[in-house]
């Protein structure tokens, strides 16, 4: 992330920002299925949800 | 969401449902990065309408909110895919892979299933995650099950297709 904030040139700006998200999807894949439910619960509970009332499990 | 698991396995327990699998985007979830997703799609094995509606008849004797098609079990939406609307639905279930969330056991979809089922839907949601999906799967048994449940209808070698000319552009 920090590299990214000193690169001036576009097409390695975006060379760099492609790898860089590329190994954070990776990360992101390979938790436990538990920890990702964790995340979408936390995603969850900071949206209004599109079924208007229903609540999410932290409500 | 593992409340909801709980109260499934609990189901299977009493014999209101034969089966079940998590689908839908909590099975996007499984194999992919975190995604937001508002309900759980659960795939269910049961044979008659008979059935289907005993499973509804259970919530509700139970005081279990319904709002439309979902009901609400720990605080999350769920809405339960009958087996009988497709056969792949069924197959789906039967060939689920058997997970542990926690020390909950459970079953979700293969990720070459849920392809299959994300091109039955085939919404823009769908088309968006099938090609991350696909550098998972197994190619030749993609294949073999789309061959297997293409119909006029819903043509999911074509959707497929589709697909993969789009990745090449």
């Amino acid at each position: 992330m920090k590299k990214l904030l000193w690169i001036r040139d576009s097409e390695e700006f975006w060379k760099v920002f492609s790898v860089e998200r590329e190994a954070r999807r990776k990360q992101l894949r390979n938790l436990p299925f538990a920890k990702k439910i964790e995340i979408v619960e936390k995603m969850r509970a900071a949206q209004p949800s599109p079924h208007g009332r229903l609540p999410t499990s932290e409500s | 969401m593992i409340e909801a698991l709980g109260t499934l396995n609990q189901l299977k327990r009493e014999g209101v449902i034969k089966d079940y699998a998590i689908g839908g985007g909590y099975a996007v979830n499984y194999y992919l990065e975190p995604i937001l997703t508002y309900d759980l799609d659960i795939f269910i094995l049961v044979t008659t309408d008979k059935e289907y509606s005993a499973l509804y008849q259970y919530f509700r004797s139970r005081k279990y909110r319904i709002e439309n098609v979902y009901i609400i079990i720990g605080g999350m939406p769920v809405q339960f895919l009958p087996s009988f609307i497709s056969p792949l639905i069924e197959e789906t279930i039967r060939r689920a892979k058997r997970i542990r969330v926690k020390s909950t056991p459970s079953k979700v979809l293969t990720v070459e299933y849920l392809i299959a089922t994300l091109l039955m839907a085939f919404r823009p949601k769908d088309k968006m995650v099938i090609p991350h999906l696909l550098e998972q799967a197994d190619m030749r048994l993609l294949n073999e099950i789309l061959g297997r449940f293409s119909d006029e209808k819903t043509p999911l070698d074509k959707r497929l297709g589709r697909i993969l000319e789009s990745l090449q552009c």
